[in-house]
């Protein structure tokens, strides 16, 4: 076996320095590249975190010292390659193995002086990270390594999808492919080696990437998204009245009445509202509630002034919902005469300045109309979306859901306020499901981009992904945490991650938020910025050690899933055949 | 005849003779009609008994023999006309690095034997001697230049070597077909003695060799 370097010094927790063979080209050697160390009991499994030259400054300046003649630096380099410069790469010990044969298990020993390096090979990845075998074990790609070898590094999808996980990379790295990649191997493990209870993927897809297609940096179509793929598993909605129609998705309205307080307060800020206003949001509903007994309706009441009443009018679906809101209030002791929802809120804007004094109704009408722009999202006054959809994830023959925001992909107050409702709404499901039953009859876990906006330092206790983060791991609730700035999200939040999808990332705190759980921090930050587009280190419960991988081509793997399924199709309809002809259907 | 025997038979033509000897450093005490005859990187070889110990000049003393000087105010010429004797009154030393030796198959090794005695007649490679030189630079047929590392550890500086490379200069450039080759060999026995000093002697090789 060919020796490429041999250790010289180093240590576990520091990383071992090996001085490659003068014979090797350093520049095969980059960062993130998994590499082989034979020691004298063991072998060992690293990770290239840092490759660099050294020559002795006299003779490195020799090659450009102006009055030496070329023929002698062009001689000197010959003569003198191996004086002039040490080539060395810096290793982070990852795995290592016995020579008897042991299970390898992590690095905690020091490959002994002068250990050589050696290539990697396909048959060691394999010993040390296992084979893909289409029911736990899926491929996630191909580990970097100084020369291309023809192996894929699998993921425990079992493991994966019981502990909560983090993805994280800038803009562009390749999360979204991931997120598929990974939402497809849960649908497919559920489907072929389901356990004991099913499992349910909520995803919320802010620009259509899992529900319709994935695209390239361009916005042209390259696969198709996870969902669509699999569509009979999956129930599709979008909050965008058009691709629902163009592309069949069902359409997902916000039921006003079923926010609190607590859902305006954390979208709020985004709106520029003041934290009196904020605040005083209790106390306008328990005051509408008093004066009319409308405290569900309390924020169509807040928001819908003359102006928007008459918007609303305007369309068949705005004229419905006023004319059902008026309905509802009419019901009410001593409102049958009102016609118009705008004068009620006038009667409203008296009282609070009664009841709660001049400065809570100066906030009222100065800061609602910040708000107003919720009722140009999709609302509705009768449907339950939110109803059916928790049902979908709660129910033994529910489905995966996606909720994609179509043309409202920027818009986040209000991908905030679907997930928020939704996330509450299951939570409250659950809860109730454990005090019937005991526990819950699905596994959900919940794919959430931009997380820091429900996770972060401030939001963490107020959203009710929070309450899910801390406490619904062991009813069988995790989350798919995806952000391109880790730093943003609550430090708590990280900690209960237990696989790490790391892309590149360029801030020093990201990278930091990042690695939390990871082994040799020092060593494994520098690479991160280095990653290529693609190129993802992994560590934790669902992979055997920390490893770069190249992600599998999306396009490829959706390939592989429609055969997979219809494979699978077709095993059930030869299945329900024999049933009927046996009688038994 | 060889041409180690010719240059070793002939008693006359010695330059001196060894005068004493500690390490790797060997007096020569240097005839006063071949003084003139002697520079810094000279080439000089003993006859001693067995092997032949061969040495550069690193450094060339003149003084008086009786540590006295008086003044005369006179020409050369002058001096040797109202004193003809007067260099026996002087003392004429060279002081060589010992770096190579003859074998007794008259082969150029660079390396030490064993030390000279004392009045072990010495004798110079003369800088037009092709043959001597040829052997001494290019023994087996092979450039090797290891000598220079046995100058450099006797204290050599860029200045002894820049003396050595001028006296060389013209058997060097007579080599214009195998310079690669010669200064590949040189680069590397100056790398293994004196890294410190390379970028200050390949300036010297540039300067002088023109290469």
């Amino acid at each position: 076996m060919k020796v490429l370097g041999k250790v010289v010094s180093g240590s576990v927790d520091s990383g071992v320095k090996i001085i490659l063979e003068n014979s090797e080209n350093i520049e095969n050697y980059p960062l993130g590249s998994l590499v082989t160390i034979n020691g004298i009991n063991h072998k060992y499994l690293g990770i290239i975190t840092d490759a660099g030259l050294s020559s002795t400054d006299k003779t490195a300046y020799e090659i450009i010292n102006p009055n030496t003649s070329p023929r002698i630096k062009e001689n000197l380099l010959k003569v003198c390659s191996d004086l002039l410069r040490t080539q060395w790469v810096e290793i982070a010990l990852i795995a290592q193995a016995s020579n008897d044969g042991t299970e390898p298990m992590s690095a905690d020993t020091m490959p002994s002086f002068a250990s050589a390096l050696v290539e990697t090979n396909v048959e060691e990845i394999s010993a040390f990270f296992g084979k893909e075998n289409e029911r736990n074990l899926w491929s996630l790609g191909q580990p970097k390594t100084p020369k291309t070898l023809l192996v894929e590094v699998p993921i425990d999808v079992e493991k994966l999808a019981n502990l909560s996980f983090g993805i994280f990379g800038k803009s562009g790295t390749g999360k979204t492919f991931l997120g598929n990649l990974l939402a497809g191997y849960i649908t497919l493990y559920d489907l072929i080696a389901r356990g004991d209870k099913p499992y349910r993927l909520l995803i919320f897809d802010m620009h259509s990437e899992y529900a319709l297609e994935l695209k390239d940096n361009l916005g042209r179509p390259i696969a198709d998204g996870v969902a669509k793929i699999f569509s009979n598993y999956y129930v599709r909605y979008t909050l965008d009245p058009e691709l629902a129609e163009k592309r069949n998705l069902r359409l997902f309205k916000i039921n006003l009445s079923q926010l609190t307080p607590d859902d305006i307060r954390l979208i709020g800020p985004i709106f520029g509202v003041s934290e009196t206003f904020l605040t005083l949001l209790g106390e306008y509903r328990k005051l509408i509630d008093e004066l009319f007994g409308l405290g569900k309706y309390w924020l169509w009441i807040l928001l819908m002034d003359e102006e928007t009443e008459e918007r609303f009018s305007r369309s068949p679906e705005g004229q419905e919902i006023i004319e059902r809101l008026l309905e509802f209030i009419q019901e009410r002791k001593g409102l049958q005469s009102v016609t118009s929802i705008a004068r009620l809120r006038r009667s409203f804007e008296k009282a609070v300045k009664e009841k709660l004094g001049f400065s809570a109704l100066q906030s009222f009408i100065s800061q609602a109309p910040k708000l107003r722009k919720i009722l140009s999202y999709p609302v509705t006054i009768t449907e339950d979306h939110v109803g059916e959809i928790v049902n979908y994830l709660t129910e033994k023959d529910g489905a995966h859901v996606t909720i994609s925001l179509g043309k409202y992909e920027k818009e986040l107050p209000l991908y905030m306020l679907v997930a928020n409702l939704i996330a509450r709404r299951l939570r409250d499901m659950i809860n109730k499901k454990i005090l019937e039953k005991g526990e819950p009859d699905t596994k959900i876990i919940i794919f959430l981009e931009e997380a820091h906006n429900f996770l972060g330092r401030t939001t963490y206790r107020l959203s009710p992904f929070g309450d899910i983060a801390r406490e619904m791991r062991k009813r069988g609730v995790i989350l798919c945490v995806i952000d391109q700035r880790p730093s943003e999200l609550d430090s708590d939040v990280i900690s209960m991650l237990w696989t790490n999808f790391v892309f590149s990332l360029t801030e020093k705190s990201d990278i930091e938020a990042a690695l939390m759980g990871a082994p040799q921090v020092k060593l494994f930050k520098k690479l991160i910025p280095l990653l290529r587009n693609r190129e993802v280190l992994v560590y934790g419960e669902a992979i055997k050690f920390p490893i770069v991988i190249s992600v599998k081509d999306y396009s490829e793997a959706a390939q592989r899933f429609i055969q997979i399924i219809k494979q699978h199709n077709k095993k059930i309809e030869e299945r329900k055949k024999m049933f009927r002809e046996a009688g038994l259907l | 005849m060889s041409v180690w025997e010719n240059i070793l038979g002939k008693k006359d033509q010695a330059i001196g003779e060894v005068a004493g000897t500690e390490g790797g450093i060997i007096e020569i005490f240097v005839y006063p009609e071949h003084f003139s005859k002697i520079r810094v990187g000279s080439i000089l070889i003993i006859d001693s008994e067995n092997q032949k110990p061969m040495g550069l000049v690193l450094k060339l003393a003149h003084s008086s023999r009786y540590g006295t000087f008086t003044p005369m105010k006179m020409t050369r010429t002058e001096i040797s006309n109202a004193y003809p004797d007067i260099e026996r009154y002087h003392l004429f030393v060279s002081t060589i690095a010992y770096t190579s030796y003859l074998d007794d198959a008259n082969i150029v090794r660079h390396g030490r034997a064993g030390p000279p005695k004392l009045h072990d007649l010495v004798y110079l490679i003369k800088s037009s001697d092709f043959d001597a030189l040829l052997s001494f630079f290019r023994p087996n047929n092979k450039w090797d230049f290891t000598f220079l590392g046995y100058f450099f550890a006797e204290g050599a500086t860029k200045w002894e070597f820049r003396d050595f490379l001028l006296l060389y200069r013209d058997f060097f450039k007579r080599f214009e077909n195998e310079k690669d080759n010669i200064l590949q060999t040189l680069i590397r026995a100056i790398s293994r003695a004196k890294p410190e000093l390379l970028s200050a002697l390949l300036e010297e090789i540039s300067e002088i060799l023109g290469w």
